[in-house]
C-alpha cells in the first residue's frame, strides 16, 4: 500500500505560477499534480475574492475636499511632533544648566585649593559632557527643525506620509539624554551573517564601536521600525536592545525584542534586523 | 475615475505641477486618488482610517512631488506614499483605543463552503474580506493588496515597499494561503503551518 506523498511544491511556488512568475518547466511539473492544482485553485480563489471585491468609490464632494486640502496644505511639513517632544523646553535647559553649575561650584569649593587641579578636571568633564549632550542636541535640533526639509529632499523615493524615514549623519539622540543609543555592529556581508553575528548575543559596545562603519541613525528612525515592528509581529514590549549595522551596503536596524516563542510560546529572544529607511524586513529569528 | 492618463500626458502633468500649476497638480491628485484610497481602505481595514491615510497620503504627494525625479512611474510613486500613509494610520490606530469598531485579533472568519467552486465569489462580503485582511500581519496584507486589488507586478511591489522581489513572492504567498486558510475556517496562522519543501 502506498501511503500519499506531501507535494513538492511550496506554497510560494503555486502563488508564483498563479502570478506567472513561475519558470515554464516547474510550471508544467506542477500542472501534473493533481493536490497542488487543487491547492492552487484555492488560493486562486481568493485572490480572485480580493481582486474582484471593489472598494466604494468615495462620494464626489469628499473627492473635493481632500484635493483642495491637498493643494492647500502647507509646503513645509511642521516639525513632527515627537521631534518636538524631545527636545528640551528652553525652561529646562537653563534649568539643567544652573544645576550644573552650582554642583560644580559647591565641588569647587568642598575640594579646597589642594585639589584645585582635580576638581578642574572633575568641572572640565562635566561641562564637556554638557556640551556634548547639547551638542548633540543642538544637531538634532537643527536636523528636526531646518535639515528635516533636506532630509526630505532627498525623500525621491521613500516618502512617508507624516515623518519621513531619513537616515542622518548626525549624533545619535538617544545618548543625548543619558540613555544608551543603538549600538553600531558593524558592516556585512549578507543577512545570514548578521544573524550569525548576533546568533548568541548583541556584541558589547566596546565590540561594536570599533567595528562600525556605518553612521548612526536618529532617534526617531529608530522609533519608526520598531513600533512598525511590534506593530507587524504584535509584541507588547519594548526593544531591549536596538543596533544598526549595514547588510549588502544598506543600513540597517537590530533590535531585540523579549517576547514569546511563536513556536511553544515559550519565553524567547526575537532580534530583527529591518531596512532603516522603509523598515522592510531583512533579519528575522529567535535566539 | 478620471479619464486614463497616457503616460506621456502624465509625464506632461507632472512636470506642469512641478512648475506650479496647480490645475495640473489637481488633475494628479483626481486621477489618483480612487487608487490611493483603494489601497487605504484594504490596509487600514474601515472607512474612517482609509480617509485619514488618503488624506495624508495626497497632502504628502503635493508636497514631494517637487521631489519625484521620473525614475519610478508617478503612480508607483504613488502607492508608496499611500503605504506609508497606511503604515502610519495603523501605529497611531495601535495607539489609540478604539470603541465601537471591532477588534480583529483572533478574529473568526465563517468558513467558506467549498463544494460549490463559485462559493468565494457568490459570498462577496466586504466585511468577511475586511476581516480577513485585517488578520493578515500588515507586511502580508500589504503585498497582497498591492498585487491583487492594484494588480502590481512583484517588480513594481519590490520597488513600493523597497524589499528584494523574492521576499515580495514570499510575502504574496504567505498572505494568501493564510487568506485561503481564514476563509476555510483554518484560524492557524502562516508562521504554525509546516512549509512543504520543493
Amino acid at each position: 500500500m502506498s501511503t500519499p506523498t506531501p507535494s513538492p511544491f511550496s506554497d510560494e511556488e503555486l502563488s508564483a505560477l498563479l502570478d506567472g512568475e513561475l519558470d515554464a518547466a516547474r510550471a508544467a511539473e506542477l500542472s501534473q499534480d493533481p493536490s497542488a492544482q487543487r491547492r492552487l485553485d484555492r488560493v486562486r480563489s481568493t485572490a480572485q475574492w480580493l481582486s474582484s471585491t471593489p472598494v466604494d468609490p468615495l462620494e464626489g464632494d469628499v473627492v473635493d475636499d481632500l484635493v483642495a486640502a491637498a493643494l492647500d496644505a502647507p509646503a513645509a511639513a511642521p516639525t513632527p511632533i515627537r521631534s518636538r517632544q524631545r527636545r528640551p523646553a528652553p525652561w529646562l535647559a537653563a534649568a539643567a544648566i544652573a544645576v550644573v553649575f552650582a554642583v560644580g561650584v559647591t565641588l569647587i569649593i568642598q575640594g579646597g585649593s589642594s585639589n584645585t587641579d582635580e576638581m578642574a578636571t572633575i568641572d572640565a568633564g562635566t561641562q564637556e559632557s554638557t556640551d556634548s549632550a547639547g551638542g548633540g542636541r543642538t544637531a538634532d535640533d537643527a536636523s528636526d527643525s531646518e535639515s528635516s526639509r533636506p532630509g526630505e529632499e532627498k525623500m525621491n523615493s521613500t516618502e512617508s506620509a507624516a515623518e519621513a524615514p531619513q537616515l542622518t549623519t548626525t549624533a545619535p539622540t538617544a545618548e543625548t539624554n543619558g540613555d544608551v543609543g543603538p549600538l553600531a555592529l558593524g558592516s556585512f556581508v549578507s543577512g545570514d551573517e548578521l544573524r550569525v553575528a548576533l546568533a548568541e548575543a548583541f556584541p558589547s559596545d566596546a565590540d561594536a564601536a570599533s567595528s562600525s562603519s556605518t553612521s548612526a541613525p536618529t532617534a526617531e528612525a529608530v522609533d519608526r521600525c520598531g513600533e512598525q515592528l511590534r506593530i507587524t509581529l504584535d509584541l507588547d514590549a519594548a526593544p531591549q536592545q536596538t543596533g544598526f549595522a549595514e547588510v549588502d551596503d544598506k543600513a540597517v536596524l537590530v533590535y531585540e525584542f523579549a517576547t514569546d516563542s511563536f513556536a511553544d510560546g515559550s519565553p524567547t529572544t526575537l532580534v530583527a534586523a529591518v531596512g532603516t529607511e522603509a523598515c522592510e524586513q531583512v533579519v528575522l529569528f529567535e535566539r | 475615475m478620471s479619464t486614463p492618463l497616457e503616460h506621456d500626458d502624465e509625464q506632461r502633468l507632472v512636470a506642469a505641477a512641478r512648475d506650479g500649476d496647480r490645475l495640473a497638480l489637481d488633475r494628479l491628485l483626481r486621477f489618483h486618488q480612487p487608487q490611493v484610497y483603494a489601497v487605504c481602505r484594504r490596509i487600514t481595514g474601515n472607512d474612517a482610517d482609509a480617509l485619514d491615510a488618503t488624506q495624508e497620503a495626497l497632502i504628502a504627494v503635493v508636497r514631494g512631488l517637487g521631489r519625484f525625479d521620473g525614475r519610478a512611474k508617478f503612480s508607483t510613486w504613488c502607492y508608496r506614499i499611500a503605504t506609508n500613509a497606511c503604515l502610519d494610520e495603523l501605529r497611531r490606530r495601535k495607539r489609540r483605543p478604539v470603541v465601537g469598531l471591532p477588534e480583529h485579533d483572533g478574529v473568526v472568519i465563517d468558513p467558506i463552503d467549498h463544494r460549490s467552486s463559485d462559493s468565494i465569489e457568490a459570498l462577496g462580503d466586504r466585511e468577511t474580506l475586511d476581516a480577513a485582511l485585517a488578520a493578515l500581519a500588515p507586511e502580508f496584507r500589504i503585498a497582497v493588496v498591492l498585487r491583487d486589488l492594484c494588480q502590481l507586478s512583484y517588480a513594481e511591489i519590490a520597488e513600493v515597499l523597497d524589499i528584494p522581489a523574492g521576499t515580495v513572492r514570499s510575502r504574496i504567498a504567505r498572505g494568501r494561503f493564510h487568506l485561503a486558510d481564514l476563509l476555510a475556517g483554518n484560524q492557524t496562522g502562516p508562521d504554525e503551518r509546516p512549509t512543504p519543501t520543493p
